[in-house]
């Protein structure tokens, strides 16, 4: 059960798109997640994979049919919603049994569905309940036991985890993932969480600003973003994104104080360099000039965060260990001792310096010129 | 709630009480009378030592209350049952289908609202007599299949299904009827019982469309019926009319009393988040 988005747009009115050349391809039995901040169109776009929401432009290939107008029924999938979507007035049998008996499948079989469905989402108990009496993560795990229970294999969901706090979120995490590959179930997931995407998706694709940013494992896109919305968007603490001027033959100065030798000559022009926090070294006190001031400080535990100043005012994330007790005003110097990103003044990447080695990243500009 | 005290309850519920009492007192009143015999009440003495269901007797027996409360209620169930029905489908053409000038004509069946049914008596009435449905169940039923009030107040109600169940119902293959029978009415069942219960009651206690267009006892409903008990008798047996009168009011009393059960609020949580 593949899938593919072959151009698609969407214009509510004429011209005005909300969505712009989507292009991608699904494999059978992937989960791929669909990331972006809200507003950018990620439901949009899985409403029309859905058959919701009619497509404007472009062609959808479901399993190698095409499926650009087909109704919802006809495309062979389910989809768990945000807010699950269960009918107050049904138990969960009935709910979990309301599809399949509504395209007309023999009571038995409904019943044999259903009853493994609540099998496998462990809801077995509750089966004569009603969804008021149910808490958060039941409704959930009860939401999804009707998408299993038809045998369609191609499962939508919209932010299916984002009613749920953060403990159970987790949980469900894993439960959703396990369940997937147990099924063999292609999953095309919408979340604005990127923790989500990396957690669980096989690929991800990044959305922005009606277009599509880039598609990648997640690892690709963590470290190797061809922009510098996706590297901002992926990891935790943030990527710092630092503004750059060439100075001299081969070198960048970053917010007019940080140096950094260039591989090879750069057009004279301004770039924007990236730097994860945990790619900055803080140097023991006493043994380089500080070049940072330290604005506030958070502990996290095992680490420190810290928000920190540059000369000219630039913010500076940094990570810290906990037991250096660093103190908002303090002076620190800091090294560069990992990847550093070099983006043009467009926020493209230009090339990935990884500890002083250059890594040219031809393919992603063409990646991104073909999305474009 | 601890700094309730004592007092503070029963003070509240002496007030409580006390309008409580101020409702009920002409229902008591009304029912009290019906067991005095006339001549007592004429003389307008309140406390009567000959308290009977005499009166109850008498206008089962004398009059024709019982064939006025059959037609009430053959009117009653077929006004309301129409209104739920076609106030239900309107509602649902309203909220989920999408055509050109919907709203409009939405609009427009709102303002129909403003217009006093008084007004409309006249056109109605000749209306019904080109069509001879005068003096029949239908002309006091047919002008009310359908109700501007019912339509908003279902649509309402319908416009509060979370945009995600249809969507839901989309994907699972079901078409715009199985929508409105499996998952509209049932969700919006407290509006629909509560409109049903409306109808009832509005029909029950027509008075002016029903004097103008029956003019026999075997279709006149009851709230014309007891102004036929008035007229008829050369004097007037207010003991008897009164029960009558009680007669009349108990149907409205159980529709009441039914439907309180159903206007609770709270039976749709949980659909979603």
């Amino acid at each position: 059960m593949s899938i593919k988005l072959d151009g698609l747009s969407k214009a509510y009115h004429a011209e005005d798109w909300v969505l712009r050349d989507v292009q991608a391809e699904i494999e059978s039995g992937e989960f791929f997640a669909i990331v972006g901040p809200s507003g950018c169109g990620k439901s949009t776009l899985l409403r029309m994979i859905a058959g919701l929401i009619p497509i404007s432009a472009g062609e959808l290939t479901i399993d190698g049919q095409v499926a650009t107008n087909l109704p919802p029924k006809d495309r062979k999938l389910t989809m768990v919603f945000q807010s699950y979507a269960l009918f107050p007035f049904l138990s969960v049998t009935d709910n979990v049994g309301f599809g399949l008996k509504a395209r007309k499948f023999p009571a038995a079989e409904v019943a044999d569905r259903v009853n493994r469905a609540l099998e496998l989402v462990n809801l077995t108990e509750f089966k004569d309940r009603k969804p008021r009496d149910l808490s958060g993560g039941q409704r959930q795990r009860f939401a999804l036991a009707r998408a299993v229970a038809s045998d369609a294999k191609i499962c939508l969901m919209d932010e299916p985890l984002s009613n749920l706090d953060a403990q159970l979120r987790v949980k469900m995490r894993t439960e959703l993932r396990n369940l997937q590959q147990k099924l063999g179930l292609t999953v095309i997931y919408v979340t604005h969480d990127q923790v989500e995407a990396m957690t669980m998706a096989d690929h991800i694709m990044v959305l922005h600003d009606r277009h599509v940013q880039q598609i990648g494992t997640p690892l690709e896109i963590y470290s190797q973003p061809v922009n510098t919305f996706v590297a901002s968007f992926f990891g935790a603490p943030r990527m710092n994104l630092l503004p750059a001027r060439v100075s001299g033959d081969e070198e960048l100065t970053l917010a007019q104080t940080l140096k950094l030798p260039l591989p090879r000559p750069l057009a004279v022009a301004d770039y924007t360099v990236g730097i994860r926090p945990n790619a900055l070294t803080i140097l023991p006190r006493d043994t380089a000039t500080p070049n940072v001031q330290v604005q506030t400080v958070e502990y996290l535990g095992a680490n420190m965060l810290l928000e920190t100043q540059l000369a000219d005012g630039t913010a500076l994330e940094l990570v810290g260990d906990p037991a250096m007790a660093y103190r908002p005003g303090e002076q620190l110097a800091v090294k560069i001792t990992g990847t550093v990103y070099v983006f043009d003044a467009q926020g493209q990447a230009q090339f990935i310096l990884k500890e002083g080695m250059t890594n040219g990243s031809r393919t992603q500009r063409s990646q991104v010129a073909a999305n474009r | 709630m601890m700094s309730l005290t004592k007092t503070h309850k029963s003070l509240r519920y002496l007030g409580l009480g006390l309008l409580a009492l101020l409702i009920l007192g002409p229902f008591i009143l009304g029912f009290w009378t019906s067991l005095m015999p006339t001549a007592d009440i004429a003389k307008g003495i309140l406390i009567s030592s000959h308290l009977s269901l005499a009166n109850y007797v008498d206008a089962v027996q004398q009059t024709a209350i019982l064939r006025y409360l059959v037609n009430s209620l053959v009117i009653s169930t077929l006004t309301m049952l129409a209104q739920v029905l076609f106030c239900s489908l309107g509602a649902y053409t309203f909220v989920f289908l999408k055509f050109k000038g919907r709203d409009f004509l939405f609009y427009v069946i709102l303002a129909t609202m403003m217009l006093p049914f008084e007004a409309e008596v006249i056109p109605n009435f000749a209306t019904v007599r080109f069509l001879n449905l005068l003096n029949h169940y239908a002309v006091m039923v047919i002008p009310f299949l359908t109700s501007a009030f019912g339509i908003f107040m279902l649509r309402q109600a319908f416009r509060q299904i979370p945009g995600e169940l249809k969507e839901a119902a989309d994907i699972e293959g079901l078409n715009h009827w199985q929508f409105y029978w499996r998952v509209a009415l049932p969700y919006a069942r407290i509006s629909i019982f509560t409109l049903a219960a409306y109808s009832f009651l509005e029909s029950w206690n027509q008075y002016l469309w029903p004097m103008l267009t029956t003019f026999s006892d075997k279709f006149r409903p009851v709230q014309d019926g007891l102004r036929q008990l008035q007229s008829q008798e050369t004097f007037n047996n207010w003991g008897m009319i009164q029960a009558s009168a009680v007669i009349v009011v108990i149907p409205t009393l159980l529709v009441l009393f039914v439907g309180q059960h159903y206007f609770k609020n709270g039976l749709n949580e949980g659909a979603t988040k």
